[in-house]
């Protein structure tokens, strides 16, 4: 299920695009199940059909999804997709290092507080 | 594409006659009342029903003229509320589509409920069964109905489209409902008392006031006609067969026809109004701006007539009544104002001078007027260019119409400038005093020229005056008698000849008794005798009765069906003679004498 | 595609549309905002048919929209003061709609009964203000048309119709197609909607672009430090050492120009588009003045 944050200040077709990589990265969407297709999503969300499009069209070029004329929208088994999605979670993660650095955390505190979130999850 | 227009119409048109079949069932109802209240009054009486459903024609254009408005403003309401006025013009229609359809339904409004008024009065008619054409009856009733409204709903839909509110459009159509009217009290009352002896008649105005003309058009006249049978009557006496019929006046169907054909004219001014109408101005009190102007000065004129009209019917017609029009105008001028801006912040520099303007205007065209610069006052014919002339005495029952000795009347007409006497009430012909007299000539030229003067009796007018009093056609005028032969045979037909209001002998009634009374009578007007009034009885025979019982003149009646009557004065010497042989004025004087003794 | 070319309109001496060019591209959501009074109803009222410009043409697919029912069969319209004959019912106006309309859709009319929950027999004008509206939309998706004109749709809605309403506009825009006109001020919903947007002001087109285009054609620079000199900067305001600027270009751009220089601290947003109204039609006229009581 496609969710959308209303207090998110992106727009609404990143947050879509987004929605589907986590997913998709997360294993709730399988490889070969079929999106929901522009008219249903439009319909359960009230959002515009055309940034829907935009955004399935966006995650077809980058190769998460491919497009079956007539049937619908289907996760693509691409590994490489996984591969992009984790160099891109490893950039956020390096922007949030040097934010955290330049606030006067040092590497040691950080790893600290990785670990910690390890064992909360774990 | 033409099923879809024709699809869109109908279901327009259709909304129309759901929306408001209850006015359509109110209008059914009016008529039903009225029917069932004739109906009710005739009983059995065939005869008089025909007569009052005949009736009901003319008063059908007071009904059209209330109902047309009912009708044209619900259909046409929508445009007045910006809501609705939005809301209808988005749908897929034309304004032309809208247009027909409202005004299907309007006309549908009065075609269906007289229809069935008429089905119901062809029952009644068959049932009463007396007239031999009746069942064409309700169909001219219906038809003449309908007629009517076409004209005052055509007017309706104009008066819709150039009004911007329900306010507005009742304003306009009581404006041109009533302005001809208001036009003639304007210039009755105000500009001919400027001018000495003129006249304006109410005719043309009349004609120009459809809902006051149609009351007094007869449409259709009842009428015995004889078939050339003839029987027995219950007497023995033979009798003509008649049968009842009715005839049709022609004049007056083709008055309102025409008026439905300026109703259908009008309707289609309406339409191109209706294009060029802004949607935006729902709600404003006229939809088109240019015509503020316009009823600005006809809304003052009215109001300055309204006022003076008011006035004088308490104080009479005066001149120091004028300042009054002036104060109508300026009333009439910011309520205009108030009306069209739907506020009462209106006395603002930029008002004032268009009612400036309006006064200076009206002072101007009253001035010309007394200055009279056609000198209309003091016209006078000549007597080969007139064609006949018509001389009304004391009143307008009194007519007398005139072909030669058009010189008399002209020497009348200039002795009537004159004297310059001012109007008094009527005093009635005698020996002194003034009298009314009113000459209207029928110019060879076609056109038709009235004066009225009031005339001293005592001089050479009053001497002409008498003489063409005493003619039959003005003494018996009011009754229609208007030759000698008429008058014979009055006098032959009638049941009883009365004196008095209650003398009367067997001996009055022989017809050699008659045809001496009618010799004489006529004889009384040749020598100009019988129109000369109030002139104390001096007549030997009732010298002793006590002054107040003395005669002044003697009433003669004609009883019957065909009523007539004259008064006998002193210088009526011919028939004094024939009653007094009769031994009828011994009688008048008996009975005087015995109420003079209690 | 709807369009108005130069389209003047006068009421009395004021100018409500002023040489007004409006496009609404086919089969999509095209949001209409602007102050009160600035003319959206206006210009909503003439591609309508309603009023007829002084000036200019306004037309659908070429042809023009005044007096021409062909256009105005396919053109649903829901103003904002709702229409209705007085006494009537739903079924009442279903009939109406029905005779007016040729593609109105009876099947469908029918399943609206469940989104809407109207009464079929109740007096409309019975109803309360948001069902009439509801009752509006009830009658005008069962047209079918192909283009939409709604005059703030869902003011007066509640948020859980609000939802229903656009979520059954929308899917119609996805399967069929449909163009849709919305004016509104509520500028967070319009967003979610629409893919165009034009704002108006004292009747003129001040912007008119795709969402798409103006989320990425400027973004919001929060700044402390020195102000780099390449920045295309629209709006700024300060508040403290805090700098907030509105400049032009994409996201990625004017991060690369702000790394550049360095600054104490800096972050790019993308603006929302009650942002972009605000600093379009800001500076002189629009400013929330700071008045002291």
């Amino acid at each position: 299920m496609i969710h959308l944050d209303y207090r998110d200040t992106r727009p609404i077709y990143s947050q879509i695009i987004d929605s589907v990589k986590d997913q998709i990265a997360a294993g709730i969407l399988q490889t070969g199940e079929r999106l929901p297709s522009v008219r249903e999503l439009a319909a359960q969300l009230a959002i515009n059909p055309n940034t829907i499009q935009r955004s399935y069209r966006a995650l077809e070029s980058d190769g998460w999804i491919v497009t079956v004329p007539g049937k619908g929208c289907f996760v693509s088994a691409n590994g490489n997709c996984q591969e992009q999605e984790r160099l891109r979670l490893l950039d956020q993660l390096a922007e949030t290092c040097a934010a955290l650095t330049s606030l006067g955390m040092t590497r040691e505190e950080i790893c600290q507080q990785i670990r910690k979130g390890e064992m909360n999850h774990a | 594409m033409k099923s879809r227009t024709l699809s869109c119409r109908k279901t327009a048109f259709i909304q129309d006659l759901r929306r408001f079949w209850p006015i359509g069932a109110g209008y059914l109802l009016v008529w039903i009342l009225l029917q069932i209240s004739i109906a009710e009054d005739v009983g059995d009486d065939g005869y008089w029903y025909a007569k009052n459903l005949i009736g009901s024609i003319a008063v059908g254009g007071i009904f059209n003229l209330g109902y047309a408005l009912v009708v044209a403003q619900a259909v046409f309401g929508d445009l007045y509320q910006t809501r609705m006025c939005n809301g209808t013009h988005s749908l897929p229609l034309r304004r032309e589509d809208w247009f027909l359809a409202h005004c299907a339904a309007g006309l549908i409004y009065s075609l269906l409920p007289t229809a069935c008024i008429a089905l119901l009065s062809e029952v009644l008619v068959g049932k009463l069964c007396v007239f031999q054409n009746g069942w064409q009856l309700p169909l001219y009733w219906w038809v003449g109905l309908n007629l009517q409204y076409l004209f005052f709903f055509g007017l309706a839909v104009l008066c819709t489209m150039a009004a911007g509110s329900r306010v507005g459009m009742l304003a306009l159509y009581g404006i041109v409902n009533t302005v001809s009217l208001l036009l003639y009290l304007l210039v009755d009352r105000v500009y001919v008392p400027l001018l000495y002896g003129m006249v304006v008649t109410s005719t043309t105005f009349e004609l120009l006031s459809p809902a006051f003309h149609i009351l007094s058009l007869a449409f259709l006249h009842p009428t015995q006609i004889e078939t050339g049978a003839v029987y027995l009557n219950e007497n023995g006496a033979l009798v003509q067969e008649t049968i009842n019929v009715f005839t049709v006046e022609g004049a007056d169907w083709g008055y309102i026809g025409v008026l439905a054909l300026i109703g259908l004219v009008l309707t289609g001014a309406a339409l191109w109004l209706y294009r060029r109408r802004d949607l935006e101005r729902a709600g404003d009190f006229l939809a088109f701006p240019r015509l503020t102007a316009l009823f600005q000065v006809v809304f003052s004129l009215i109001c300055a007539t309204g006022c003076y009209a008011f006035y004088s019917l308490f104080l009479g017609t005066t001149k120091s009544a004028y300042p009054l029009l002036a104060l109508g105008l300026v009333v009439g001028w910011f309520v205009g104002r108030m009306l069209l801006e739907r506020t009462t912040q209106v006395f603002r520099k930029g008002n004032f001078v268009g009612l400036v303007l309006l006064i200076g205007a009206f002072a101007l065209s009253l001035g010309i007027t007394m200055a009279d610069p056609l000198n209309l006052e003091g016209w006078l014919p000549v007597a080969d260019k007139v064609r006949s002339a018509e001389l009304s005495i004391g009143g307008v029952s009194n007519k007398v119409n005139i072909t030669e000795n058009i010189d008399d009347l002209i020497c009348l007409h200039q002795i009537g400038l004159e004297e310059h006497n001012p109007a008094y009430d009527y005093t009635g012909l005698s020996e002194n005093g003034t009298v009314f007299a009113r000459i209207t000539y029928d110019m060879k030229d076609g056109r038709k020229i009235a004066r009225e003067y009031y005339v001293d009796q005592g001089g050479e007018g009053g001497k002409i005056l008498r003489r063409y009093g005493s003619r039959v056609e003005a003494v018996f005028g009011q009754h229609g008698i208007t030759t000698a032969q008429q008058l014979r045979d009055r006098i032959q037909q009638a049941n009883s000849i009365v004196l008095d209001f209650r003398i009367t002998s067997q001996a009055a009634q022989t017809d050699a008794f008659r045809q001496k009374l009618a010799d004489a009578i006529l004889a009384d007007c040749e020598n100009g005798s019988t129109a000369r009034s109030y002139d104390l009885h001096t007549q030997e025979l009732f010298l002793d009765l006590p002054e107040s019982y003395r005669p002044r003149s003697i009433y003669l009646t004609l009883e019957g069906s065909n009523y007539a009557s004259m008064e006998v004065y002193a210088d009526c010497t011919n028939t004094l003679k024939v009653l007094e042989d009769a031994g009828l004025l011994e009688m008048v004087k008996a009975y005087r004498q015995s109420q003079a003794l209690g | 595609m709807l369009e108005m070319k130069n389209v003047t309109k006068r009421f009395g001496t004021v100018a409500a549309l002023d040489d007004l060019t409006m496009t609404v591209p086919q089969g999509g959501v095209y949001g209409l905002v602007g102050p009160n009074g600035a003319g959206k109803s206006t210009a909503i009222r003439h591609l309508t048919g309603i009023y007829r410009p002084d000036a200019g043409t306004v037309s659908l697919n070429g042809q023009p929209i005044w007096e021409n029912p062909k256009m105005k069969q396919i053109i649903g319209y829901i103003p904002d003061d709702v229409f209705y004959f007085p006494s009537t019912t739903m079924e009442d106006m279903r009939r109406f709609y029905r005779g007016m309309y040729p593609s109105f859709d009876d099947a469908l009319f029918d399943r609206l009964y469940d989104a809407f929950r109207l009464p079929k027999k109740g007096q409309i004008r019975r109803f309360s203000k948001g069902m009439q509206k509801q009752a509006a939309f009830h009658l005008t998706l069962a047209i079918r048309p192909q283009v939409m004109i709604l005059d703030e749709p869902v003011d007066g809605l509640d948020p859980v119709m609000r939802r229903q309403v656009m979520s059954l506009v929308l899917s119609d825009v996805a399967e069929h197609g449909t163009t849709v006109l919305i004016s509104s001020h509520n500028l967070r919903e319009l967003e979610d909607v629409c893919d165009h947007v034009g704002i108006m002001d004292h009747g003129k087109m001040l912007l008119e672009r795709s969402l798409a285009d103006m989320q990425g054609s400027t973004v919001k620079v929060q700044l402390v430090g020195q102000t780099p000199k390449d920045l295309q900067i629209l709006h700024e305001t300060t508040s403290g050492r805090l700098k907030t600027l509105i400049v032009r270009g994409d996201v990625q751009t004017v991060t690369g120009q702000l790394q550049a220089a360095k600054p104490d601290y800096f972050d790019v947003l993308p603006l929302s588009l009650e942002e972009i109204f605000i600093y379009e039609l800001g500076g002189a006229d629009y400013e929330v003045k700071n008045i002291v009581l």
